[in-house]
């Protein structure tokens, strides 16, 4: 059971890098918009077809 | 009448059919079509035809297959601009930034935009604009920024009527914003609190998984240092939890004992802060070893779950209160000033000076309060009156700002300065009323205030006592005492109960800004409407008294008549039903008589009775009022308002449908009724006669407005429920302040409450919904008291043990939350609504 004194520190560290990237994420604006990123799949995808190549331009 | 009932009758009452761009009712009889995918569909209106057409010419048809619903919006219904009025350079300028790579930054306020295939449809549709860089739709602001290719103002401008033409083709209105501070603070705001719940999750879970392996261990027998181990994990990262999560807590804390002021947060900061700091005391100084418990996983769980509700609360609120109360915002873009020369040129509203000569254009706001110099027209000041009827106006005439004019050209003097008019004194009211609003309290933090001093005077006194009994008992006995009186239930019972009920509330379709209302409902002793656009809607014109031809035909002339024509009959007019269009020629407005056009070489009119029928007038019918639409001069059909019966008084506008059922049931509620209306006393009287109401104003200015709820907020408060710009001030001052869903944005955020598809029936929802969450927050709160009250007798006297009042604790704050998810439980009312009520979250 000794492996505990390894396992533990590390899960707290690995917490604390997820809450950092959690951080980052927010910061870097990526919880703005959640009902569209949801969907943009779609559109991007759909949108191959009929569009000129102009609309990639603000991505 | 039941929900459903009363929903098939609105259903039934509008025809079944909705338009395939807006979703609105397609009116009866109307036949326009569009072709999508090769299958036609109805829609409403010759706007929402054009903008299937462009969309559909564009290549965006998935828009109509992605959308989670209709837009809801008929082009042009918005708070559309005039795109030609931002084509003068220096008024785009206000709206523009621009940079030194040559390009133009500019927001805009969009209406109409519901979901992510509303905003994909913007950006791919602009994106082939000339020169635009970028465009990026913001749907939680309803907000589109773009950048655009401009080496001087000329260009900047020129871009910027392209995007709103744009704007406008695809079927949404837009005006140019000016960046909004309060935005991206609430922008700040939301960030921040995301970061706190994130952090608080993340931690809780984590926390929560430790203190798991810690329990089993109690039980399977585990080693001393192992255990020791896994709490010190916990110390650490309910460390981070309570560092930066429960951040607000402390803060507003801090700031409301500063104030010398009690607040919830005392409470909830101190019970974090404390449960943190003993439990740390405990793991420093050895506790772990005597086998004594500490309080991490639910420090961490309850600032997780209490940041959680905040962010819901703050969500709501945000999302209504983006209106800018500014008096800018109420006024044109731009006005046109004249000069002694006669030179014309666009001027802000704010550079007009008294003595400066304007024009305003038909259809126009007028920017300032001014007297006519030269025009005949009908100005229309519902929306600064509550006037229902339009005023004809000619030379000499006064005219206030923020008035929309009518049919023709007007010149005007300016009297004074846009700052010193009667509308911008709007705004200041409302800022004095939200001032003077008391503050409002909940029943917690009333009563946070003594029950943090009695826990913190229990705590001591039993320390004090067990000093003397038994030291070695001391922490874990006051720590167990502070565990199970700390007002954790007490203080999660107000909170969660108005989410809950806010949740509710919006699956009705009823918006709740402020859930605080709820609580202040329940001293409302009286209920006070607005009377144009609350009580009444606009009403439907009747073809009556066809004397040739058939309905439909003389229909299609009126409208066609009406076409273009800014006035506010004009308006009712376009909403009828055409299955025809005609060419005229000769089209013009009569001022103050009616609209006349030649059509197939026949000179056709439509207006007053002795104008239109000027060749042969009809003897028996010359005294007979209503519109006349005449073929040379010959009769050929009348229209009427479908007015209340009895009550000519009221031409254009019928009661709303729930109208007569709302006021009855108030009135069994035991509520006063009245209206207050700044209409004429022959229409506030034909309404109130309806209605059985007993009280009413008339004529009341929207400062007399406050006052008169002022008085009623003496007596217990007044609910008042209102939608024009005049209803503002008087909304601040409300009890509780409902606005419908049409009203403009700036009495939308004057309001406590939204009503999103302008039911008046909404109100009763409201109060009844009010019950209910005071119900549950009585049970809720007499539960938590009645547990800390029963169970601190015996952890003072050391009959409980610390991990058995943490259990306690937990389960009393469970049971709290369960208790107010039964108020989401009982909505299964089914509505329509719901959907109107997504397009909006």
């Amino acid at each position: 059971m000794d492996v505990i004194w390894l396992l533990i520190p590390l899960s707290v560290v690995l917490v604390l890098l997820a809450v950092r990237a959690f951080v980052w994420a927010v910061r870097t604006r990526q919880f703005d918009d959640l009902d569209r990123e949801a969907s943009r799949i779609l559109f991007e995808e759909s949108s191959q077809s009929g569009q000129q190549p102009e609309d990639q331009r603000h991505d | 009448m039941s929900a459903l009932a009363r929903r098939l009758h609105h259903d039934a009452a509008a025809d079944s059919e909705a338009c395939f761009h807006c979703g609105l009712p397609v009116p009866p009889g109307l036949d326009i079509e569009v072709s999508v995918n090769g299958r036609s569909k109805a829609v409403c209106c010759h706007g929402c035809e054009a903008a299937v057409q462009f969309i559909h010419s564009a290549g965006l048809d998935d828009f109509y297959r992605l959308r989670q619903a209709p837009t809801g919006h008929r082009p042009g219904e918005g708070i559309a601009a005039d795109p030609s009025a931002f084509a003068d350079p220096t008024i785009a300028a206000q709206y523009l930034e621009r940079d030194h790579s040559g390009r133009a930054h500019g927001s805009m306020a969009l209406d109409g935009v519901g979901c992510a295939a509303c905003a994909w449809v913007l950006e791919h549709g602009l994106a082939g604009l000339p020169g635009l860089h970028q465009v990026s739709v913001d749907l939680a602001n309803g907000r589109l920024s773009a950048s655009w290719d401009a080496n001087d103002d000329d260009e900047a401008a020129r871009g910027l009527t392209r995007l709103l033409a744009g704007i406008n083709a695809l079927g949404f209105d837009a005006v140019p914003a000016q960046p909004a501070e309060e935005l991206a603070l609430h922008e700040q705001q939301r960030r921040r609190s995301l970061t706190a719940i994130g952090i608080a999750g993340i931690g809780a879970m984590q926390v929560m998984m430790l203190a798991i392996a810690d329990y089993a261990g109690l039980f399977s027998g585990m080693a001393l240092d192992h255990r020791a181990l896994l709490i010190w994990a916990q110390m650490v990262l309910t460390g981070v939890v309570v560092a930066f999560g429960a951040q607000a807590f402390f803060r507003t804390a801090w700031h409301t004992l500063r104030a010398g002021r009690m607040g919830i947060d005392v409470p909830v900061a101190l019970a974090i802060g404390l449960g943190w700091g003993v439990s740390a005391l405990v793991v420093l100084s050895g506790g772990i070893a005597r086998g004594e418990h500490v309080y991490f996983d639910s420090v961490a769980m309850f600032t997780f779950f209490l940041l959680l509700g905040r962010h819901l609360e703050q969500s709501v609120r945000h999302r209504f209160a983006r209106a800018d109360a500014r008096l800018d915002a109420l006024l044109p873009a731009a006005v046109t000033r004249i000069d002694s020369e006669g030179q014309r040129e666009s001027v802000l509203p704010m550079q007009l000076r008294a003595g400066d000569h304007i024009e305003i254009p038909p259809g126009g706001i007028v920017a300032a309060d001014g007297r006519v110099l030269a025009g005949h027209s009908d100005i229309d000041r519902a929306a600064l009156t509550g006037e229902s009827s339009p005023l004809s106006v000619a030379p000499g005439c006064d005219i206030a700002a923020g008035s929309r004019n009518g049919h023709a050209r007007l010149r005007l003097e300016v009297l004074r300065p846009a700052a010193n008019s009667a509308l911008a004194a709007i705004p200041q009211l409302l800022a004095r009323a939200r001032a003077q609003r008391p503050q409002s309290l909940h029943v917690a933090d009333r009563v946070a205030g003594f029950i943090v001093a009695a826990v913190l005077v229990i705590a001591a006194v039993t320390a004090g006592a067990w000093w003397f009994i038994d030291p070695a008992r001391v922490l874990p006995v006051t720590l167990a005492t502070l565990m199970v009186t700390c007002p954790c239930a007490f203080a999660l019972a107000t909170p969660v109960t108005l989410t809950a009920a806010t949740l509710r509330l919006r699956r009705l379709g009823v918006l709740l800004v402020d859930p605080t209302a709820l609580e202040r409902a329940q001293s409302l002793v009286a209920a006070f409407f607005d009377k144009t656009g609350t009580l009444t809607e606009p009403g439907t014109l009747r073809c009556e008294a066809v004397t040739a031809g058939t309905e439909a035909e003389c229909v299609n002339m009126a409208v066609a008549l009406e076409q273009d024509v800014p006035h506010p009959l004009a308006v009712a007019f376009r909403r009828l039903p055409v299955s025809h269009r005609y060419d005229l020629e000769h089209h013009r407005v009569a001022a103050g008589a009616g609209v006349e056009a030649i059509v197939d070489g026949k000179r056709w009119r439509l207006g007053r009775p002795n104008w239109a029928a000027s060749v042969n007038p009809d003897p028996a019918a010359a005294g007979e009022d209503g519109i006349w639409l005449t073929e040379a001069g010959a009769l050929r059909a009348r229209f009427h308002f479908d007015a209340l019966p009895d009550h000519s008084a009221l031409r254009g506008e019928r009661l709303r449908s729930g109208a007569r059922e709302t006021v009855s049931r108030l009135r069994a509620r035991g509520l006063d009724t009245a209206i207050i209306s700044g209409d004429s006393h022959d229409r506030v009287q034909a309404v109130a006669e309806q209605l059985g109401i007993t009280h009413w104003w008339a004529g009341v200015d929207p400062a007399s407005k406050y006052t008169l709820l002022q008085e009623a907020r003496k007596n217990g408060g007044a609910l008042y429920v209102g939608d024009g710009l005049n209803d503002a001030p008087a909304l601040g001052g409300a009890g509780v302040a409902i606005a419908m869903a049409s009203a403009c944005d700036f009495t939308r955020s004057a309001a406590d409450v939204i009503v999103l598809d302008d039911r008046l029936e909404a109100v009763i929802d409201l109060l009844d919904g009010a019950d209910r969450t005071r119900r549950i927050i009585r049970q809720n709160l007499l539960w938590a008291i009645s547990y800390n009250l029963l169970a601190m007798p015996l952890a003072v006297t050391g009959m409980i043990a610390p991990w058995a009042a943490a259990l306690g604790m937990s389960a009393s704050s469970l049971l709290v939350l369960a208790n107010a998810a039964r108020l989401l439980r009982q909505s299964h009312r089914p509505r329509e609504s719901s959907r109107e009520a997504l397009a909006w979250t």
